[in-house]
Order: C-alpha cells, then structure tokens, then sequence
C-alpha cells in the first residue's frame, strides 16, 4: 500500500525533504511553536464560534428582552455544553498567541538570528504579529456588549484620526462610524476570513523559508560538531514533542479559561448610553499609556493638515514598528548567520532588547497614571527614561558577570606557519 | 443624561449617541459669563460626546464638580462652557444651548460647536 502510494505520490521524496528536517533541541526554540499552537487552536474554537455567531447589531426579541442580534447569539453561545469555556479559551488563546510572539521575536533579537540570510523572515514576523495583533482587536467588537462596542469604538476614533485619510479608512473597515448596521458583517468578515486566511499564508512561509534557510544553530553545536547541522528530525521525533506540547498547551489554557473566563457579557450588558470603565487588553495597554500622557493642547496643523492628539497615540506604534522592519539592515553581517550568537557576548544588543521590555513596561505603566497619580512629566520621564535606564544597567550586568566583551575567536593560526611569519 | 426631544412632534431621536446630552444644576452665581448666557435657570446641558475618542462622558467627578470621562479621563468644567480642565480632550464639550419658557427649561438651538471627536 505505502510502495503504491510512493510510486505515485513520491512520498520518499517528500520524507526526505521535509519529514527528516532537523530541529535544534533548546527550550527557547519552542516559543514560535507555541505561537503556532495557539493559532491552531484559535482556528479550532473559532470554528465553532463562527458556526453559532450572527454578525448584527440589529435589535431582536430574545426571549422577553429585545437584543443586538449579535449579543444575543453570544449569549446562546454560552448556553451550549462547553460553549462558554470554548469562547474563553478563544480569548485566552489569543493572549497566548500574542505573547509568545513577543516572546519568540524577543528570542531571534538578542541570540542574533535576524542577521542574513534571515531578514526576510524577521520581516514576515514582525507583519505576522501586528497581522494577530489586529486580528484580535477585530474580534473585539463582536459579542456587541457594552465593553466591546465602546472599546471598538475608541479604535475607529484612533483610526479616523489619521490625518487625510483616516476618516475613508476607518470607513473602510468599520463599515462607516461604528457602530452602523455594516460595521459587524465587515469586522466579522476580516475576522473570521481575510486575516487568518493571511496568517495563514504567512505561517506556512514563514515555516517554509526556515525550512530552506535552516535553524540557527544554538551555540553548543558548533563545539559539538562544526560545520553539521545538529538536531532531533521532524518525523518522528520532534512531532511527537510537539504533540505532547501541544496537549499541554490546549490543557492548560482550558484550565486558565474556565477559571478565568473572558469578557463575561451579562455583566457588561448590551451598548447603553453610558460608557463602561474601559481599560484594554494588556497587549494595547501601551499605546494607551501613550494616549494618556499626549497633552490636549499638542494640537498642530502642518501643511494645512490638522494633526490632534489622538493621532500623535498612533506615531509612536507606526516608529517602533518602522524601527522592528528596518533593524536587521542596521545591525547587518555580511556572512551567513550559522549559529546563534550568545546574548552575554552582545551586552548593548541584550541591553537594548531589555530596553525595548522596560519602554512596553513604562507605557503599560502610563496607562494605569490616572489610579496611581503620575503626572505628565513623571510620565514621560517613565517612558524615556526605563528604557535606557533598563539598557544601561543590563549591559552593566552582562559586562560584569561575563567579563570584557571578547571578540567571537578567530581561527588561531596553525603554530608552524605564525613561526615562518616571525622569521 | 438625556435625548432631547422635539415639541413639535414629540420624536425623541434617542438611537443616536450624538443626541445625548449631559443636564446639570448649579446656582446661577456659580457659572461663568458665558455660560449664563446659555444657561435657564442654572441648568446647562452638554453634548454627552467625549471630544477625545468618542466615549460617554457618564462619571462625575465630586472633588472637583467635573464631568469625568471613564475612558481616557478627560475632565470638563460644567459651569465654564463645558472648558477641558484635566486629560487629553482637544476640544471643550459643546453646549446644548437652554431658555426657560414659562418654568420650564426647553433647548434653545442645536449644539454649538461639532459634537464628538473631529
């Protein structure tokens, strides 16, 4: 059976090629995976919600009460066996995704793994987490609760405050001023559709370029056996790590969604003429940090064009991730990166890349100003200064627990031929 | 917070977040020049739309007698034309003009400046 399938489907071939790659065997090389497991399950639970989920905000009878359509499909979503754990672990997955991400991207940043051959594929990373980052955000505004809606609706006001263009964009995407009858068929739409169709697109090369390009090898396998690519192959041994992986991962974030179960819609009722206390997810917290401390008279007009302060909340994430897409141009190597570079022998890089933690830490502090009583000038303060404080301090620490930087060893010269030289 | 509604015809366009209005009281010596101008009585009435981005101003601030905006705190004086007094608003709330006819207090012309984030 298998000898006929391979004669016709040269099965051989593709085990060759893709069954036996190597994996490189280190726990912080796990983190892109996880990423990928919580996007599966994401597409999984999603599966379902999208089945039981109608997009409109159209007021019906539900019951004794008349509802958002929406809401009111929420709310039968919950009353199916497991319904609202799967909703939850939706959510919680989400965050998982998110954050791994992150984590993954923090990893590639200070063991060097940007360098070439690999920019493409920062490049691909850095759109797939601002692509899931926006995924979620879309998803915010379907339940059509109270918190929902005016969440989503800071957000158009934050898109619709680009200059020029920001009211026909946030159009575009919002279906006209959220809310309107249009608003959740389009955000449903790029929701359940158009965005995972383009992650998914972009995870498959974003997995396959690293297939041709290969791992980067950690460290030790250059001590071990240099030149060779060292690591367990995909079939069978490394899929069966990441199908016990994947169990856990499913495991625990069923644990942490029916504990903590997410965005619990009878409480925040339907959309009301008054707003609820909105503060958004973690992963936004930042760049409301940031809405925060722009005063209101940094009001400008350039070239005839008004520039308010929300829109100057959307400069920063447009500059750090301007600065994300352009950094592996700017730290370059001109040799093919093989192997991981060791974060204690780049002291400023990991510096910068703890720089980078404390600037999100400082502006996730920012956002909480108003409960903890910071000033604008505390705030900004916070927000410059972390960062290089941060940096300073880890490259102080790298400096004196590994040492001088030492240069990555050169070759030494066979002893025969630095004699002849001396002579 | 209220819709208003039109005499005529009794319609109250209360689907429309643009329409709701914030109503407070003071003591008529309390409130600004131009504020009185506005004014029936004491009473003013806002736009209930944060210039900021969009949300509901609904929190009242009590140290301060400030309308209080729960999502990015901005904070607007009632008895000085609704004036930006804390947080990242760009614009003053707009005032919903007031007149007293009789003893009660009815709207004397739309909004007076854009209402909602522009």
């Amino acid at each position: 059976m298998l000898r006929w399938l391979d004669e016709r489907l040269y099965l051989r071939r593709f085990y060759d090629k893709f069954l036996r790659k190597a994996f490189p065997v280190h726990h912080s090389f796990f983190l892109g995976e996880i990423t990928l497991f919580a996007f599966m399950t994401l597409v999984l639970t999603g599966i379902f919600l999208s089945i039981n989920f109608e997009p409109s905000i159209r007021i019906i009878q539900a019951g004794t009460e008349k509802l958002p359509a929406a809401y009111a499909s929420v709310r039968f979503i919950d009353s199916l066996p497991f319904g609202k754990v799967i909703r939850s672990i939706h959510h919680w997955a989400a965050n998982v995704m998110i954050a791994a991400a992150f984590l993954h991207m923090l990893r590639i940043l200070v063991t060097g793994a940007y360098k070439k051959p690999r920019e493409i594929n920062w490049i691909i990373g850095i759109a797939l987490l601002g692509f899931s980052i926006f995924a979620a955000f879309t998803g915010y505004s379907l339940p059509f609760d109270a918190f929902s809606a005016t969440a989503t609706k800071i957000g158009y006001n934050i898109a619709s405050s680009l200059p020029i263009i920001g009211h026909w964009f946030a159009g575009v995407f919002f279906g006209g001023e959220f809310p309107t009858e249009h608003s959740l068929p389009r955000l449903n739409t790029i929701h359940i559709l158009w965005l995972p169709l383009l992650l998914g697109v972009l995870i498959v090369g974003h997995v396959l370029i690293m297939y041709l390009q290969k791992h980067t090898q950690p460290k030790y396998a250059e001590k071990v056996a240099p030149g060779k690519i060292l690591g367990v192959p995909f079939w069978p041994q490394q899929a069966l790590i990441m199908a016990v992986l994947f169990s856990l991962f499913v495991g625990l974030v069923a644990i942490l969604a029916s504990v903590f179960i997410a965005n619990p819609i009878e409480v925040f009722r339907p959309p009301g003429p008054s707003t609820p206390e909105v503060k958004p997810e973690w992963y936004f917290l930042w760049i409301y940090g940031f809405l925060q401390m722009i005063p209101a008279d940094w009001n400008f007009s350039f070239l005839g064009i008004e520039i308010g302060p929300q829109f100057l909340g959307l400069v920063v994430p447009i500059l750090v991730v301007l600065l994300g897409l352009v950094f592996p141009f700017l730290d370059a190597s001109r040799k093919k990166q093989r192997y991981l570079e060791l974060p204690s022998q780049y002291p400023w890089r990991t510096g910068a890349a703890v720089g980078v933690v404390g600037f999100f830490m400082a502006s996730t502090l920012v956002a909480y100003r108003n409960d903890l009583g910071i000033g604008v000038l505390l705030s900004w303060l916070l927000v410059v200064g972390t960062p290089a404080v941060f940096t300073v301090l880890t490259y102080g620490l790298v400096r004196l627990a590994y040492g001088p930087k030492q240069r990555v060893p050169e070759r030494p010269l066979p002893p025969s031929g630095r004699a002849r030289k001396s002579d | 917070m209220v819709y208003p509604m039109d005499p005529k015809t009794k319609v109250v366009k209360s689907g429309i977040v643009n329409n709701l209005a914030l109503v407070a009281r003071f003591r008529p010596a309390d409130l600004s020049a131009t504020t009185t101008e506005h004014a029936a009585g004491g009473v003013v009435a806002y736009s209930a739309v944060c210039t900021h981005l969009g949300c509901t101003v609904s929190l009242w601030d009590a140290a301060h007698e400030w309308f209080h905006c729960p999502c990015h705190h901005a904070q607007f004086d009632p008895r000085d034309d609704g004036k930006v007094m804390a947080g990242p608003a760009p614009r003053d709330l707009p005032v919903l003009p007031l007149k007293l006819v009789g003893d009660a207090v009815v709207v004397a012309g739309g909004f007076m400046t854009p209402v909602g984030p522009q």
